[in-house]
Order: structure tokens, then C-alpha cells, then sequence
């Protein structure tokens, strides 16, 4: 069976540092991936070149999708983008000075494409398509809680909401992949629980793949249906949740020598 | 009390020339954090290309206004493409020499193309002064206000209530984040160069209507005091540009019209100095407290 995403044995030097160190995974339709690693170990990094943010020094990702394969290796990220890739980060990056209803209409913009004199000369089809955008936002808001805040400014949410706001964002790109960096960073129990639901929900509702970077174990078990291990770069180990859990090698490069 | 409100009539024309090249210089600051130093010679150009159709096409008033700011913005256009687009990943100061090295092209390659000397300006509307209470203003006078606020007003609307406003403002605080929810960011960084380039160009008809005279080097001191201007009201800021622009205006008139003419250029850098050293941000600037 072809792969949705395929990654093989990518790497990415900085200077003389490796920071991904050939790593190879996949992702399958409509699956829900952890990856999971001691803090410094690539995950993000690997993120930045799965959306094109840093070019890989070698190696190569495959998207196949519609019946096509796609070379992401020299793709930039607003190409990933618009094949259906899209994110969050670590550290939330919305667009802090717009609205949430401006932060999800921007992040549409390149699904509805129109002519440039379309919208300058304001025909009909302008405003059709800017109500359909409307529209979509709207619904989009409201499933996920936010139609209180339309009219806020990003910047003035609190930080739980703003977590939130950033996956809406990330949604509204129509993504067939959705990669979360970190998403339950900073929230506590009953904030992971919900946040938990959420992710479930997502995938289930918008039938999108996920891969998740976390450290919050029980997140991951809870959701994963499979789980990479990535210490130093490289993938350290890889399989269903159970089998992580036990494997020694993992247990070493959490806890440290002899922690058993 | 009449020569003072005489005088804030003179402020605001000059303020709003001021204001519309401050706009520019704001903007692409905004999106690019780049001062661009040639954006005063783009406001040349745009006298330039008044100059020449109304002379040699017999353009009249708002078509030579259209074609300066056309003429202008894909100036604008196209220095962005072919000088600070390749350098977008460079250290800043690389862009910055090279919108220095921009502007001495601009104004040198017109000194050479057209000459150096300053030409005089077609009237293009005949001036007519009217007098209300003693103070005296001329139609140039309103039109110059009256087509700066329609300008600021549109590129407000357009700022706020487009797609492409959306992603100019979006961009500005994130590129990267932009590009990763398929935003093209150099789309929007060349519109947002063609919308400050077409103020530039209608300020630059603008000022040749008002003083009469134009010269490949006429952007130089005014580009300076607009970047002094966009500094005051908060770098980045567009109701700060205006402001600042308007203030700059009203502060040198004011100097000139109590003698102090030699002293009016001295004056709005001295203005720099304090707002650097005192307000940093601007009166509208965002004050970004590094976290550490």
C-alpha cells in the first residue's frame, strides 16, 4: 500500500550540527501519529522541513495524494501549504494583531482563489466568495467555541484559547495532514483532557491525518495509534503505544542510565 | 491669530504631502522592516511622469494624478524584484545600503536622462485664491488636503476590509506563519511596495502643482522629513504616518513663519534626536518589550 506521506532518509545539517540524522517514517490516511523525544532530539526541526519552512540537505519526502505523487523535497511552504499541509508551533505564532475571524479568513485565502482585478474592480463574484469565506469561518468558530470571540484580537485570548484559535487556523487551510508541535505545552490536566477530545474530534470529523509532537505522555497514549521515537536525531524506535511503553532502548533515553 | 490660522492652512498642505510619503515609508517598514531610502525618489519619479504627460499628452489633472501613481508604483514594484528581493535573507543592513544605493541611481540616472536643472512645473490647474477673514487659501491648497484624505481614507479601507490587506497585515507580523497558511508573501510584499509607491507619486504631482518647480533631486530632503514623519507617529504605524506627517508640517511652518526659515530643516532633525532618545516607539508605535 502507497503511503500518504512518505519521508526517507532525511537529513538536515546546521553547520556541523545534525539535527535530523536520516530519518525515515510514514504517515498512512486518516492515521494519528505521535512523535515523541527528549527535548533537543529534531522533532521540530523535522516538522520545519515536512512544511518546507528549512530545505532538507538530503533525502526525500513524498506526498501522494488524488492519485499523484508529490515532491515536497524542493517545494516551498506555501506549495505544502496549498497540497493540504499545515501546522501549529511550539510556541503559539498566530497573527497577532488581527481579529480570530481575520486569523481564519487569512489563513483561506489561497482556497479561494480569485483574479486580482476580481476583487479590486469588486465584481459580483468578490463578494460571493467573501461571504463563502465568512460563512466557513463562521461554522468553523463555532464548532470549536470561538463565535464569542469573533471580534477579539489574537493577542488579547487567553493562552489556552489562543492554542485553540492556532489549530482553528491550521483547519482552515483545509489540510489533509495537520502537524501539532507541542499542542498541550503549558496547559494543565483538565485543559489536556479537553484538548484530548479535541484532537480525537478533529481527526475523526475532518477524516485529516495527524502527527503530533508531545511530552505529555498520557496525551499520547490516549491517542496515538503509533508512535515514533526520535532521541539525537535520529528514529530511535517506532510501533503502537504498548510496545513504546516497554521498549528498554526508550525507557534509557527518557529516564537516563540505570533508572531501572 | 490670523497669520497663525493662515499658517496651519500652509501646515496642512505641506503636512499632507508629508503624510503620504510617510505612509509609504511606514508600510514597507511594517512588511519588510526595511527604511527605504529611495521611497523619496519614487515620489520624484511620480513628479517626473506628471511633468511629462501633462506637457507632451496634455493630461489633465486626475489623469496625470492616475498615471503618476501607475508610473510610480511599478517603480516601486521593481525595485523590490530586482533589488530587495534577493537580499530578503541577508543581514538588514545589506537592504539598506542597497535602498541607498537604489536612491543615488534614481536620482543620478534622472539627472543624466533629463538634466539637472530644475524645471518648472505646467499648470496644470489654474490657481485661484480665495480669501475668507483675511486668510487666504488657494484651490491647490484644497486639493492637495482634499486628495490626500481621499487617499488615506482608500488605503485604510483597503488595509482593513480586503483580502489583500488581511495578508499585508498577517505578513507583517509573521511571514513565515503567512507562507505556512498559503499566503504568497511575495505577492503581498510587491502590492504593499505598489500601494506606498502610488502615494509617493500622487504626493509627487501634488508638490509640483504647489511650488512649481521640480528636480531629480527634489525627493532627497522631503524623503528624509517623511521618514522623520513616519519615525514620530511609530514606525510601522499608518495613522502614525499620517500623524506624523501633518505634525512634521505644522512644526516647520510654524518655524518658518516666525522668522526661523534657516532653521526649519535643523529643527524636524532635532525632533528625530528627541523622539529617539525620549519615544523611541513613536507617539502611535508599539512598545515591544524584549522577553528574554
Amino acid at each position: 500500500m502507497e503511503h500518504l506521506l512518505q519521508v526517507e532518509h532525511v537529513v538536515r545539517k546546521f553547520g556541523g550540527l545534525t539535527a535530523v540524522d536520516d530519518v525515515s517514517l510514514y504517515l498512512n490516511e486518516h492515521e494519528l501519529v505521535a512523535l515523541i523525544g527528549p527535548n533537543g532530539a529534531g522533532k521540530t526541526t523535522l516538522f520545519n522541513l515536512l512544511t518546507g519552512m528549512v530545505p532538507a540537505t538530503s533525502g526525500v519526502i513524498d506526498l501522494q495524494t488524488n492519485k499523484q505523487k508529490y515532491d515536497l523535497t524542493h517545494k516551498n511552504a506555501m506549495q505544502i501549504a496549498d497540497l493540504g499541509l499545515s501546522r501549529t508551533f511550539q510556541n503559539i505564532r498566530l497573527f497577532k494583531n488581527l481579529s480570530v475571524m481575520e486569523n481564519v479568513l487569512t489563513a483561506m485565502t489561497s482556497k479561494y482563489k480569485e483574479g486580482f482585478m476580481t476583487a479590486v474592480l469588486r465584481l459580483p463574484s468578490f463578494y460571493r466568495t467573501e461571504q463563502e469565506m465568512k460563512s466557513e469561518a463562521h461554522q468553523l468558530l463555532e464548532i470549536f467555541n470561538l463565535s464569542a470571540e469573533e471580534q477579539t484580537l489574537a493577542k488579547n485570548l487567553p493562552y489556552g484559547i489562543q492554542r485553540r484559535l492556532e489549530i482553528v487556523r491550521a483547519l482552515a487551510t483545509h489540510p489533509q495532514i495537520l502537524f501539532l508541535d507541542e499542542p498541550a505545552a503549558g496547559m494543565n490536566p483538565e485543559e489536556t483532557a479537553d484538548l484530548t477530545d479535541l484532537i480525537k474530534y478533529i481527526q475523526e470529523q475532518f477524516k485529516i491525518t495527524v502527527l503530533l509532537i508531545e511530552h505529555d505522555m498520557s496525551l499520547v497514549m490516549n491517542l496515538a495509534q503509533r508512535i515514533y521515537v526520535l532521541d539525537q536525531g535520529k528514529v530511535l524506535a517506532s510501533g503502537e503505544p504498548a510496545q513504546i511503553k516497554a521498549n528498554p532502548q526508550v525507557i534509557k533515553a527518557y529516564l537516563g542510565e540505570g533508572a531501572d | 491669530m490670523q497669520t497663525f490660522l493662515q499658517q496651519i492652512i500652509n501646515a496642512l498642505s505641506l503636512g499632507s504631502i508629508y503624510a503620504l510619503l510617510a505612509l509609504g515609508y511606514s508600510m514597507v517598514y511594517g512588511i519588510i522592516k526595511l527604511i527605504n531610502f529611495a521611497h523619496g525618489d519614487i515620489y520624484m519619479l511620480g513628479a517626473f511622469t506628471a511633468y511629462f504627460v501633462i506637457n507632451i499628452w496634455h493630461f489633465n489633472f486626475i489623469t496625470a494624478l492616475l498615471a503618476a501613481m501607475v508610473i510610480s508604483a511599478l517603480s516601486g514594484v521593481l525595485i523590490e524584484y530586482f533589488a530587495y528581493r534577493p537580499l530578503r535573507k541577508s543581514p538588514r543592513i545589506a537592504v539598506l545600503i542597497t535602498a541607498i544605493g537604489v536612491s543615488f541611481l534614481l536620482e543620478n540616472g534622472m539627472s543624466y536622462l533629463v538634466g539637472s536643472n530644475a524645471r518648472s512645473f505646467p499648470q496644470v490647474i489654474a490657481q485661484v485664491n480665495y480669501s475668507m477673514g483675511g486668510i487666504l487659501i488657494s484651490n491647490i491648497q484644497i486639493l492637495i488636503l482634499g486628495i490626500a484624505l481621499i487617499l488615506m481614507v482608500l488605503l485604510q479601507l483597503i488595509i482593513k476590509k480586503t483580502k489583500m490587506g488581511r495578508a499585508m497585515r498577517a505578513v507583517s507580523v509573521d511571514p513565515d506563519a503567512a507562507e505556512l497558511v498559503g499566503i504568497n508573501v511575495n505577492q503581498t510584499i510587491s502590492f504593499t511596495f505598489a500601494l506606498g509607491s502610488a502615494l509617493a507619486g500622487a504626493a509627487g504631482i501634488l508638490i509640483g502643482m504647489y511650488y512649481n518647480s521640480i528636480d531629480p533631486l527634489m525627493g532627497m530632503t522631503p524623503g528624509i522629513k517623511a521618514f522623520v514623519a513616519a519615525v514620530l507617529g511609530g514606525i510601522g504605524s499608518v495613522p502614525g504616518a499620517a500623524f506624523g506627517g501633518f505634525l512634521i508640517g505644522i512644526l516647520e511652518t510654524l518655524f518658518q513663519s516666525v522668522g526661523l526659515s534657516a532653521y526649519k530643516d535643523a529643527v524636524v532633525y532635532l525632533v528625530l534626536i528627541i523622539i529617539l532618545l525620549f519615544l523611541p516607539a513613536g507617539i502611535f508605535g508599539k512598545n515591544i518589550k524584549e522577553k528574554v
